[in-house]
């Protein structure tokens, strides 16, 4: 806050906000709107709330024994609604103060804590759910790095010297990077395990991926009995009953028909993804591979939504906010002239996210493939705007300024890439 | 910089200026993967295992039905999908077959796997009375399996267990 005070007298507050941000560095702002965004990912994850009053299957830190005794406590307490809102409203508080960037050592403990207990608790009924591993990391991660960042804070002023630049107050770069960092590495773990369970075969057995889509589509078929799973064909009973192959025979996915009878493309295209997944520890790199990742991100999520009716919304959303990042795009363009598009590029971008977004509305209700490509299309900037619950109206007033600025985000990266050095 | 800038650039000065922070990052990273791989599916580390294996074998999965043979909605009648019905159950038979010195679900004695999927039936019972959205008094739980050849695909069911 001090330094805030002095930058704010020195430069005006105009710079104060924005200074710091650059292609490989969060200032203050940009800081303040990732923890803000991601306080609200974090918020949205605690609203699915298993109340298992029991846990058979121990993992985590349920599975200490030891632990527990020492603490006096059962982890199942959480599934006590009044306990768990109790738990709610000290999230609340901290979160409050994560947002505003104050006494985080003490408040992303807190959030941390009660994030990981409540999905330990979900994962030791002998079923793990990957939804929320991403959002529990992320937290860890940061808390972590607070603490660090604590301690050499700590350090620097009991010797009366200055903070070194990188752990100075107002730099959040450790924020954003790190937690790209984790988020990369989670990508990166599915590929060791794909390469390891399937002893190096995966990219040759891809094809037989297309089996698992028909699953998914029978799952989700079961879950509810939405006939949308089986092409609104109600599950067919055979003239003579024989449970054992006809009573349940639904139509197979178009998708999982074409891939099967496909092979070499559906390698192409799981390979594409499998590619992503492992190049994507290259998104630490600077703020244009972490937006060049996080458009092929949510693309991959997006896809697998589509083929597999499988979503993980809570990673999308931490590509969205971390990497995709377009208010950071927005800071940076403000502050630096440099990376400023002119008036023509933007009007440009504008025109081409409003036919893309115009197209998307158009063809909404189709279940055509153009219609799954523009809706893959729009994706990146509907991330944010879907965490909340505004009208309809506002969100694709935000959803075509985000879709503006994205396309403004990649031009200036290719250009940036392409210049020629002076 | 630009990457031809970056790439023309001396390799000491370049290193000098980010070498450190990506040593790090890549640290922490390497850190993160090797823990994560190593733990397994221990909450809020798993080494993500999703389709990691797809080969031509038959997929299964599980669903509820009524006496009659009818499905019934498993999300909103017990609070967990349907593929937590197949997950909970692979727990259990691997748990078992991890005690007794087999990681091969066939070889597991088929009164044991009888054993073992009513227990998970009934544990899915038990859970839709307690969230207030009881199933039926008779239910039966069916495995279906997905077999791939050469004609396309084709479906056979077992019924697994009934209370």
């Amino acid at each position: 806050m001090t330094s805030l005070i002095r930058e704010t007298r020195t430069h005006g507050l105009k710079e104060a906000l924005l200074g710091g941000t650059g292609l490989r560095e969060v200032g203050r702002l940009e800081g303040f709107v990732l923890r803000f965004l991601f306080a609200v990912v974090v918020w949205r994850s605690l609203e699915f709330y298993p109340a298992y009053p029991t846990a058979p299957k121990p993992v985590g830190l349920a599975a200490w024994p030891a632990l527990w005794e020492w603490l006096g406590w059962e982890i199942t307490r959480l599934s006590d609604p009044a306990f768990w809102a109790q738990c709610l409203t000290w999230v609340k508080v901290a979160l409050v103060f994560y947002v505003l960037g104050f006494a985080l050592p003490l408040a992303l403990p807190v959030i941390t804590v009660v994030h990981i207990a409540i999905r330990t608790l979900n994962n030791s009924q002998g079923a793990a759910h990957h939804g929320f591993q991403m959002v529990s990391l992320a937290l860890l991660t940061q808390m972590l790095v607070v603490w660090f960042l604590a301690a050499v804070r700590g350090w620097y002023f009991v010797r009366k010297n200055g903070f070194p630049r990188w752990a100075a107050p107002g730099n959040w770069t450790w924020l954003w990077v790190y937690t790209i960092a984790i988020a990369a590495a989670s990508y990166i773990i599915s590929v060791c395990s794909k390469l390891d369970e399937s002893k190096g075969q995966w990219l040759k057995n891809s094809p037989y991926v297309a089996t698992q889509i028909v699953k998914t589509h029978r799952q989700n078929y079961y879950n509810s009995l939405d006939p949308q799973f089986i092409q609104g064909v109600q599950p067919a009973t055979a003239p003579v009953a024989d449970p054992a192959t006809d009573r349940y025979r639904h139509p197979i996915p178009a998708s999982a028909d074409w891939l099967g009878r496909h092979p070499d493309l559906a390698r192409l295209i799981f390979g594409a993804g499998f590619f992503l997944e492992l190049l994507v520890i290259l998104a630490i790199l600077d703020r244009r591979a972490a937006l060049l990742f996080g458009l092929g991100l949510v693309s991959l999520h997006g896809s697998i939504a589509w083929l597999m009716e499988l979503s993980f919304p809570f990673n999308e959303r931490i590509v969205g906010v971390f990497f995709v990042n377009a208010a950071g795009w927005l800071i940076l363009m403000a502050k630096d002239p440099a990376w400023r598009p002119s008036r023509k590029v933007w009007l440009f971008c504008l025109l081409g996210a409003t036919v893309l977004l115009a197209a998307h509305l158009a063809t909404a209700a189709s279940e055509s493939t153009l219609a799954h490509f523009l809706d893959l299309a729009h994706h990146p900037a509907a991330i944010i705007p879907g965490l909340f619950n505004w009208p309809v109206a506002i969100k694709w007033a935000v959803v075509l300024a985000t879709q503006t600025l994205l396309v403004a985000s990649v031009w200036v990266s290719v250009k940036s890439v392409l210049r020629r050095p002076a | 910089m630009s990457f031809r800038a970056l790439l023309s650039a001396p390799l000491w000065p370049r290193l000098r200026q980010h070498g450190a922070r990506y040593l790090w990052l890549g640290l922490f990273m390497g850190v993160a993967i090797f823990v994560s791989l190593k733990t397994g599916e221990h909450y809020p580390f798993s080494h993500f295992p999703m389709y990691g294996n797809p080969n031509p074998k038959p997929v299964d999965y599980y669903f509820l039905t009524d006496v009659t043979g009818q499905p019934l909605p498993v999300v909103d009648l017990t609070g967990d999908t349907a593929p937590k019905l197949k997950k909970r159950l692979n727990t259990e038979l691997n748990e078992w077959g991890f005690a007794n010195g087999t990681r091969v679900k066939s070889e597991i004695p088929p009164d044991v796997r009888t054993r073992l999927t009513k227990e998970v039936l009934d544990s899915f019972v038990a859970q839709s009375k307690h969230r207030g959205t009881p199933l039926p008094a008779r239910v039966q739980l069916w495995r279906g399996e997905i077999h791939t050849g050469p004609d396309g695909y084709h479906e056979t069911f077992v019924m697994e267990a009934e209370n």
